[in-house]
């Protein structure tokens, strides 16, 4: 069993910072480029249109770096607390 | 309360290691429609369909930045329990279970109609006796594996179905461009199909009102249709209730976050390859086309589809040749060849066909189908649980005594199990939309219902009770309304709300015109057959803003945040915040 002190109450979670950061960049990345294909589709990346490959492809790594990093930092600010 | 967390049939997954929680939350969310869906989106609508993709693998990050941190540590057993542990009192509880008893309903809906499809072409059975043998499959591995460890069978479901679908784009790509990673290795795909896309105009073999340009955007959806569809389908995935009832609600939280990064990584592998293969098979099926094949000579798979209803070539199924021939021959601007406007593909059958579209042989076709089977059969079980749960039978809430289970509380489960996919079956068979769309729906139930109530319940401690009530039931009224108004009454939800459609002149005259006919047309089959035309022209302007029933979740959405918000501010404090100050 591990310790559950830091919890008093069950319905009050300890929380960290919201993630703001991480969230806007997932809106540029979910909502913001994919209306910007066309302007982006005049570049041409590894042999595709940018604004296709970021909707098809590169969004979705970029969300995943996202969840890398912000599990990192989660890691970091909640130390030994719950190993 | 840690002996608690630690019992139960919630508790059995989480002691697993974080990746192969990873590969069964992925296995939870990518369930059997989904699998059998997107590559088909984005084979029809081209840039358009990748709403879909992109949406999905957006909901992981949102489950990992705002769910898993913080949900483990609320003590709820399923995500109704939640409602009432945070919220307290009974009204928010019992909103959540009526938004995770429809939304889910609605799920297994879509599950039952996959899982009918791979049973049709898999057993070669009629669609409608598929849809039932594999409804009573689907409760049947329902009952015999209910007390399974669910993340490893998952996690080995979940590792079955990536195999099977990268399976034949690997080895398109190899066989194609010598290059075995589909993810790079389509570019040349893509440009080879935009060559072919010109040369059918070229040809006269493509009317340019029909053919949509893979690489062009929003020809299908309009940007404000893309952004509501990639919203439902991410902030779905991010309050599924199956999901973070099975995955968040117990064990450490950095299990949790890492699981959700796992996920995240699996969804992507399997979501970044299905523009690969749907290129594919848009090439090969351009390809076909571009040779002037003649209608005498069309592949075997066109006639397997068909038979089932799900392939139409000049307006008919194309059951078989003679069926064909006969149909092109009875259409005014006859040809020998077969042409692009002339094809009907059914979008449940794209990908499924993919192996064989493609060229490739039977074994990939084979597990592609098996994978895509025992996906709808397992995955089913989520939604069914989901239901279950919602009706506080199965898992209890941390909040209630556990007595020892009398008989017909174990029955019960099955009973209520047993009713959903009953309903789910009668509802398929009835074939409300293609299993893609149902789905999609699904999620934008629950994103409408439950994100913004849940998410101001895990982040803002001024979210009260009333707050909640306010916003799950906004929301929900709104998606369900614009969902089922728009589609079953389409006629008045146009006449009440005529001043938001975004119809033109011409089509409100029409309305105006198939209206005056319908009331004058004599009782009898006249009568209906007005009624339908009017019914039918009536779901084409029945909206809000030009906003189609797949994106709901961009009109239903802001109503529901708004409602959490405004209400909670103007009702009195939560009693846990009165005394933590």
């Amino acid at each position: 069993m591990h310790a559950t002190s830091n919890q008093q109450n069950c319905a009050e979670p300890r929380r960290g910072r919201f993630p703001i950061a991480a969230l806007l960049a997932w809106a540029v990345l979910a909502l913001a480029v994919p209306r910007l294909v066309q302007q982006l589709n005049v570049f041409v990346v590894l042999g595709f249109p940018l604004g296709f490959l970021m909707a098809a492809q590169g969004s979705l790594f970029g969300f995943l770096i996202i969840a890398v990093l912000s599990a990192r930092r989660q890691d970091r600010i909640a130390g030994t607390g719950d190993k | 309360m840690a002996l608690e967390q630690n019992s139960g049939l919630a508790a059995v997954g989480s002691e697993a290691p974080a990746v192969l929680r990873g590969l069964a939350i992925a296995a939870d969310s990518v369930s059997a429609p989904f699998f059998l869906g997107l590559a088909s989106a984005v084979f029809l609508w081209g840039y358009d369909g990748l709403a879909f993709v992109l949406g999905l693998g957006a909901g992981y990050l949102l489950l990992q930045l705002l769910i898993a941190p913080v949900l483990p540590q609320a003590g709820a057993r399923s995500l109704t329990d939640y409602f009432a542990v945070r919220f307290g009192g009974k009204v928010p509880r019992v909103l959540a279970a009526v938004v995770v008893i429809v939304s889910m309903g609605v799920l297994l809906i879509a599950e039952v109609q996959a899982a009918g499809l791979v049973a049709a072409r898999l057993l070669g059975l009629e669609l409608a006796s598929a849809i039932a043998v594999a409804a009573a499959a689907l409760l049947l591995c329902f009952v015999l594996r209910r007390r399974t460890p669910a993340p490893w069978l998952r996690g080995a479901l979940y590792a079955l179905m990536l195999l099977a679908f990268l399976a034949p784009a690997v080895a398109l790509s190899f066989e194609y461009y010598g290059l075995p990673v589909p993810q790079m290795a389509y570019a040349n795909a893509l440009w080879q199909v935009q060559g072919l896309e010109e040369t059918l105009l070229e040809r006269d073999l493509a009317d340019p009102a029909v053919l949509k340009p893979m690489l062009i955007s929003f020809l299908s959806l309009s940007p404000l249709n893309f952004l509501g569809i990639v919203l439902g389908l991410a902030l779905g995935t991010a309050s599924l209730p199956n999901l973070l009832s099975r995955h968040f609600m117990t064990g450490r939280v950095r299990a949790a976050r890492w699981s959700a990064v796992w996920a995240l990584l699996f969804a992507v592998l399997f979501l970044s390859a299905v523009p690969a293969l749907a290129a594919y098979a848009k090439l090969a099926l351009l390809t076909l086309i571009a040779e002037g094949i003649e209608l005498a000579n069309l592949p075997a798979w066109i006639f397997t589809y068909g038979k089932l209803g799900l392939v139409e070539i000049c307006g008919q199924a194309a059951s078989d040749a003679a069926a064909v021939k006969n149909a092109c021959a009875a259409l005014p601007d006859a040809s020998s060849a077969l042409r692009l406007q002339d094809l009907r593909l059914d979008p449940d059958m794209i990908t499924l066909a993919m192996p064989e579209i493609t060229g490739l042989g039977p074994i990939l076709l084979g597990s592609l189908g098996a994978a895509a089977l025992a996906a709808a059969l397992v995955t089913a079980d989520g939604p069914l649980l989901a239901i279950i749960a919602a009706f506080g039978l199965g898992a209890r809430g941390a909040s209630e005594p556990s007595p020892a289970p009398s008989a017909a509380a174990r029955l019960a489960p099955y009973l209520v199990a047993a009713a959903a996919v009953l309903a789910a079956t009668l509802a398929a068979a009835a074939r409300p939309g293609g299993f893609l769309v149902v789905a999609t729906w699904a999620l934008t139930l629950v994103a409408s219902g439950l994100f913004p109530a849940l998410v101001a319940g895990l982040w803002w401690r001024r979210a009260n009770a009333y707050g909640a009530a306010a916003g799950v039931f906004a929301g929900f009224a709104v998606a369900l309304l614009y969902l089922v108004g728009t589609r079953y009454f389409a006629v008045g939800f146009f006449e009440t709300f005529e001043a938001l459609s975004s119809a033109g002149p011409t089509a409100r005259e029409t309305f105006g015109e198939l209206k005056q006919a319908w009331l004058a047309a004599a009782p009898g089959p006249g009568k209906e057959a007005a009624w339908m035309a009017l019914d039918a022209h009536a779901q084409a302007i029945a909206n809000w803003w030009g906003v189609k029933r797949l994106a709901a979740a961009v009109l239903a959405l802001p109503v529901g945040i708004v409602a959490v918000v405004a209400v909670s501010l103007v009702t009195p404090r939560p009693a846990s915040q009165e005394a933590a100050s």
